[in-house]
């Protein structure tokens, strides 16, 4: 069997605590449910002295509707995401929390754990035999980045599948430090900051929860994959459109598996032109080689993912 | 004809054909079954292994001082340590456990360790220091070809080439010459892995003077075989045992370094020492599905198949393992389902630096089979009838000879096509379903088992021994493995339906080479049939022991005696007769103790050249398939959304176990079209040895499956059983690009069918995807062979 | 690291365990508490071959850390009880749902965890629940019949 690197294993009871242990142990990361941390210190990808584990902290677990706001607690385990009645409108996410991993996944995983996922890469998911073999990576410990050789940057991949469907349906996201920095609400899309080996604008504070303006509204995200299950997107798009006026549709397209951030594409537009987004989007788009699919491939799914809900859109009105 | 081998079709039989469950399916669901790495002896230490981060080089220099003075790490080993070579076919000894002086490929073991915990040995492996001076490496066929390093030592053969085949059956070119239509088409099949759910296990323990392994393997006769020459220990101080093997596929019959290298490490320690592969080791452990290259051209006369010219180019990896059965299979059976007038196969197995491809489920047939029935379909298209009928006009017939001089027995392959057809609509539907629906057709055909050993010998292939005593036990014991074919169950219900008892009544003995009778193992599809028969026989025997005595008590004749229900009685007189503890008794007393052995040697025809050795089998099974696929527009996605299958099985000793055969033949085919395919950096290295990154199909790739199992009972088989473990896949990736065609008009004559190659084709509107061409590999004159003169219509 | 006793109900017996914080539930199943039916096929959460139950959900021991399951109750399939058990034996071993067994195991865990969710009352989809197990040999057809057989039998005596 497979053996993980000795660490230590710190339970907080709150978010503070948590965000205390943090801020004192450099080497310390934060452990949820999981399923994306677990396997990666298999592969040697983390050496972590400390880990960090927010199970028993109160108050961030839970789906709960509080006037015109759903509030999805961080800990909330993707399972019971996908039963919350709160979400039933939001089909967005709704759609996206039933295609993540596999059942038994989401009952482990967590939403906070499936928005701060660690960015992927063919060339980084690999294991210590492989770093052995031919070198680690700009995103672990070396200066070289195997997707892009003279790119000089990351372009490990951000693979959440509810992160655009929220970006998308706006939105926020608490986050909680220590002592004097105290709470930020920000938009979600503010957390990531395009950088595969250096995703997230954390300030050594814990993601505590999600809010969902819960007007409805139509919204959709559809997820390329090899197979309907285990795989994570190679592409997903989320797409919500609401009337503006009487005659134009606010359209927000948010795309994941194509950067190390969530791009956003925020048009208004008549009803004829609704199509037309698709192909500002597929130009737009750029993703790198770092998944199992060629990248132009991705983005002509793209395309055709969102002429597809555009299509639907228009025929159901 | 022997009585216990006439299998009459109206037969009625207690449990042969019946849908009870395995005899072990409660050790598996309650988690009781025991597997390699379950087991635990005391003071057991845990061994690992060091692996070649180069595809090819020489060794410089291999540090392992560091190692051996970690605390806690008992031995480590090198290649200096074993260095007797071999193989598991004994026309190329080319392995050693551990690498002597030279890598040829990456994850090829160099060294080995064993301590107190598995996670000192990793760290202990972490200080060996190996560095490696690099040589070219070869990564593909056409490398290889070129040849700027050898891999091997081969004079006979040009560069990196490892095995060619050449056969050529009747005038080729003189019936090119002569048809009125010819065709030639280029198709490349990927190679795959089998991913049996379990890795690779030994345990092995040297403490009581004798060495003992405790191993997840199919075949323990071939470890008995080459084990101790390369330990160097004499063949009666090796005992294999077998636990159930969490799946095989064709992956676990080599001899492989970790148990070699456990074996090793127990006799130098004294200790028990267990090494279980990780999954990603049994990727590089592979002996997977060849890459092939192929060409095919053939010629049709008056509507018959005048010539058919077979060229295949095989990237091997960098050692031989089974890959001249591979080379000479891939020539072997595409003539068993249809009459060529003339055959020519010309193929090569080259070298490479990658892990060693050997024997995955069809064993180099599934290749040509994917390409003759791809071919067969355009054909059909070109010359404006249906594929169906293509087929059906040229089928082989049963009892008839091959162009390649294999026998042909029992064959119900009509019956399978017209079943399939019938069920699928296909002649009412292909070519008239909406665009991105479509249906696919193909055969395929298999072999029950190799007619002859790997070990050239004229001794049975199975032997199973048959007690009973006086406690009123009947005992069966047999070498074979239970790697989820069922054979358990094979074995307990034909004794159990030749005695007349229950399968509870049959103790069996297995899984240890001390108690057990040698069997050549589960592989070529041969355990229903040799084991059965063998089983058969030796029931068969005690069976006639215990009328004997029987016969005697009830002053009857022993003919008139029918064994069921645990008792032995006069068939027209129910009433008269024993308990068959009874009967037991009786005969014990007779004649002492009651232990039979019944034996199986396949004795097929087969013709009289080089190669000739590769193809003949007991008896062949054939399958018919036809496949509805859905393409999605927007992502290029294939989705199945149906199998129909018919399989020739002659007869089905459990009929659940046949079709969980059929279905799983059937997961493994699509996933091999769909997903399955072994991917290489430029330096060797496999980008997706783990479950996430190598696409294996789940539960929702997974369309309904509608099998008809055709039982036209073949005299050879027992009860007239003939095989299903891999006959099944063959005609799935052919009907499934076939499908593909019918629903989007892109022939794909390459796998795996991946989305992205759909979708780009779709963009492009191209209407093929495949290779453009083949090698320029000078091949040699080919053996030249009579066709047989009792070929085609007539029978054996 | 440092290594701390916890209290683990498994298979409804209180077990107390010395275990370090970088041991996985897998590994103080098989190796400490020589369970060794719950088996293991990618050691990353990749095949479902390691399914138990923790406190009555599914869960993958190879990537749960033991420690975190400190209090709570876990299931293996040495441990499955209750009225389900001879229903999910029963429909396995004569539908064929198991050929080499390796997943078995697995499978029978999510089999007991959605028979209980049936029974109260709840629609399932199986080749949706059963899509986070990997079987190489079966081609799941019977493994989805042993499911459908499981639901008669368990229809028929009411549990």
């Amino acid at each position: 069997m497979q053996r993980i690197e000795p660490f230590e294993l710190l339970r907080p009871r709150t978010v503070a605590e948590a965000a205390q242990l943090l801020a004192e142990r450099a080497r310390a990361m934060v452990v949820a449910g999981g399923s994306d941390l677990v396997p990666k210190l298999k592969r040697g990808q983390f050496a972590p002295d400390a880990l960090v584990s927010i199970a028993d902290v109160g108050g961030i677990d839970g789906v709960s509707r509080e006037g015109d706001v759903v509030r999805i607690g961080a800990l909330t385990r993707l399972r019971a995401l996908e039963r919350a009645r709160e979400i039933a409108d939001l089909t967005a996410l709704r759609e996206a929390v039933g295609v993540v991993a596999t059942p038994i996944i989401r009952n482990m995983a967590t939403v906070g754990g499936n928005l701060l996922q660690d960015t992927r890469c063919r060339y980084y998911d690999r294991s210590p035999f492989w770093r052995d073999a031919v070198g680690s990576c700009l995103k672990l410990d070396t200066d070289i980045c195997r997707v892009a050789t003279s790119g000089g940057r990351c372009f490990a991949t951000l693979c959440s599948d509810l992160a655009p469907a929220l970006v998308a349906l706006d939105a926020e996201v608490t986050l909680v430090g220590t002592g004097g920095s105290g709470t930020r609400v920000v938009p979600l899309e503010a957390l990531y900051r395009d950088d595969g080996k250096d995703p997230f604008d954390l300030r050594g504070e814990i993601l505590a929860r999600v809010d969902v303006p819960a007007r409805p509204r139509f919204s959709r995200y559809r997820k390329l994959r090899i197979r309907d299950s285990f795989d994570f997107p190679e592409l997903g798009v989320a797409v919500v459109i609401e009337p503006v006026g009487d005659e134009k549709l606010s359209v927000c397209v948010a795309v994941t598996a194509v950067s190390p951030s969530i791009p956003v594409f925020r048009n208004e537009v008549k009803r004829g032109d609704l199509h037309g987004i698709a192909d500002t989007v597929y130009a737009a788009l750029k993703p790198m080689d770092t998944l199992f699919f060629p990248p132009a491939y991705r983005k002509s799914v793209a395309r055709n993912f969102l002429l597809g809900i555009f299509d639907e859109f228009l025929a159901a009105r | 004809m022997n009585e216990a081998r006439r299998s009459p079709k109206d037969a009625a039989y207690k449990l042969i054909g019946g849908r009870g469950g395995r005899v072990e399916a409660l050790a598996k669901v309650t988690g009781r079954a025991t597997y390699a790495d379950d087991l635990r002896l005391p003071g057991m230490l845990f061994g690992k292994l060091k692996r070649s981060t180069v595809a090819h080089g020489t060794i410089e220099s291999m540090d392992v001082d560091r190692a051996r003075a970690l605390p806690g790490v008992r031995a480590v080993i090198t290649g200096a340590d074993l260095p007797v070579r071999y193989g598991i076919l004994p026309v190329h000894q080319d392995e050693t456990a551990l690498a002597v002086d030279r890598v040829r490929y990456v994850g090829e073991p160099v060294a080995a360790v064993c301590a107190d915990t598995e996670a000192i040995a990793q760290r202990a492996l972490d200080l060996i220091d190996v560095s490696y001076a690099r040589l070219p490496a070869m990564l593909s066929v056409e490398d290889a070809f070129a040849a700027r390093v050898r891999l091997h030592e081969s004079p006979k053969f040009q560069g990196n080439a490892h095995r060619v085949v050449a056969l050529e059956f009747g005038d080729v070119e003189a019936a090119l010459a002569g048809s009125e239509y010819t065709r030639e088409d280029v198709f490349y099949y990927a190679g795959s892995t089998h991913v049996p759910m379990e890795t690779h296990a030994t345990l092995a323990d040297a403490s009581d003077g004798r060495v003992t392994i405790f191993v997840s393997h199919q075949a323990p006769y071939y470890l008995q075989q080459i084990l101790p020459k390369v330990l160097s220990i004499p063949p009666h101080a090796l005992r294999v045992v077998v636990p159930y093997v969490g799946g095989g596929f064709g992956g676990k019959l080599d001899p492989f370094p970790d148990t070699i290298c456990a074996a090793k490490l127990a006799m130098l320690t004294g200790h028990p020492v267990k090494i279980t592969l990780t999954r990603e080791e049994v990727f590089y452990n592979h002996r997977g599905r060849h890459p092939s290259l192929m060409w095919i051209k053939t010629g049709i006369r008056a509507g018959r198949i005048a010539a058919v010219h077979f060229k295949a180019f095989l990237d091997g990896g960098a050692y031989g393992s089974f890959g001249t059965a591979a080379a000479y299979y891939h020539a072997a059976l595409q003539p068993t389902t249809y009459r060529f007038e003339t055959y020519k196969a010309e193929v090569v197995r080259f070298y490479t630096n990658k892990p060693p491809c050997g024997p995955k489920r069809g064993h180099g047939t599934p290749q040509p089979r994917f390409t003759l029935e791809a071919h067969l379909d355009r054909i059909a298209e070109d010359l404006g009838e249906s594929a169906h009928e293509l087929r059906a006009r040229n089928l082989i017939a049963p009892h008839s000879k091959t162009v390649n001089h294999l026998s042909v027995t029992s064959c119900a392959l009509d019956e399978c096509l017209r079943r399939v057809v019938e069920a699928s609509g296909y002649a009412e539907k292909h070519g008239r379903l909406p665009f991105g629906e479509g249906l696919g057709l193909a055969v395929g055909c298999y072999i029950s088992g190799a007619a002859l050993p790997i070990y050239w010998n004229e001794m049975p292939h199975s032997e199973v021994i048959v007690k009973a005593d006086r406690s009123g036990k009947i005992s069966a014991y047999s070498g074979h493995t239970e790697i989820g074919q069922g054979a358990d169950t094979v074995l307990s219900w034909i004794v159990a339906e030749v005695l007349g008892v229950a399968p509870g009544d049959v103790t069996l003995v297995l899984r240890d080479s001390d108690s057990v009778p040698p069997d050549l193992g589960s592989y070529s599809s041969r355990v229903t049939m040799m084991m059965g028969n063998a089983a058969r026989e030796a029931a068969q025997k005690l069976r006639d022991a215990l009328a004997a005595a029987a016969a005697d008590a009830l002053e009857a004749e022993a003919e008139q005696l029918a064994f069921a229900d645990r008792r032995v009685f006069v068939a027209s007189d129910p009433d008269r007769g024993l308990t068959v503890e009874e009967a037991i008794a009786r005969a014990e007393t007779r004649q002492g103790l009651l232990s039979f052995t019944g034996s199986y040697t396949p004795r097929p025809q087969y013709g009289d050249f080089k190669g000739a050795g590769v193809g003949p089998s007991p008896a062949y099974s054939y399958t018919a398939c036809v496949i509805h696929v859905h393409v999605d527009a927007d992502t290029g996605r294939v989705r199945p959304q149906k199998v129909w299958i018919a399989h020739d099985i002659g007869r089905c000793i459990s009929r659940v176990n046949v079709e969980g055969q059929v279905e799983g033949g059937v997961y493994m085919g699509l996933g091999e079209a769909l997903m399955e395919e072994m991917a290489f950096t430029r330096e060797g290295l496999l980008r997706n040895a783990g479950l996430l990154d190598y696409k294996t199909p789940t539960i929702m790739e997974t369309p309904e499956i509608e099998t008809f199992l055709v039982e036209d009972p073949d005299p050879e088989g027992p009860f007239g059983a003939k095989e299903v473990g891999q006959g099944p896949l063959l005609p799935v990736p052919p009907a499934f690009v076939n499908a593909v065609y019918d629903a989007i008009g892109v022939r794909f004559d390459e796998l795996p069918v991946t989305p992205d190659k759909v979708l780009r084709a779709l963009e492009r509107g191209s209407k093929r995807v495949g290779p453009r061409g083949v090698i320029a590999f000078p091949f040699p004159e080919p053996v030249r062979v009579e066709v047989p003169q009792d070929a085609a219509d007539r029978a054996v | 690291m440092t290594k701390r006793v916890i209290s683990v109900i498994v298979n409804g017996v209180e077990r107390e365990i010395l275990t370090a914080p970088e041991r996985t539930l897998l590994e103080t199943l098989r190796e400490d508490l020589q369970l060794t039916g719950t088996k293991f096929g990618c050691e990353h959460g990749e095949c479902g071959a390691c399914t138990v139950l923790v406190d009555d959900a599914p869960a993958l021991s190879c990537i749960t850390l033991a420690q975190l399951c400190d209090g709570k109750r876990v299931t293996t399939v040495e441990g499955l009880v209750g009225e389900h058990v001879e229903v999910v034996r029963e429909a396995f071993a004569a539908a064929g749902g198991s050929q080499c067994g390796y997943c078995t195991p697995g499978m029978a865990v999510m089999f007991h965890h959605i028979l209980a969710r049936a029974a109260n009352g709840e629609a399932i989809d199986p080749r949706r629940e059963l899509s986070g197990n990997i079987c190489r040999c079966t081609g799941f057809v019977k493994i989805l019949e042993a499911y459908e057989r499981s639901t008669e039998i368990a229809q028929r005596r009411g549990v």
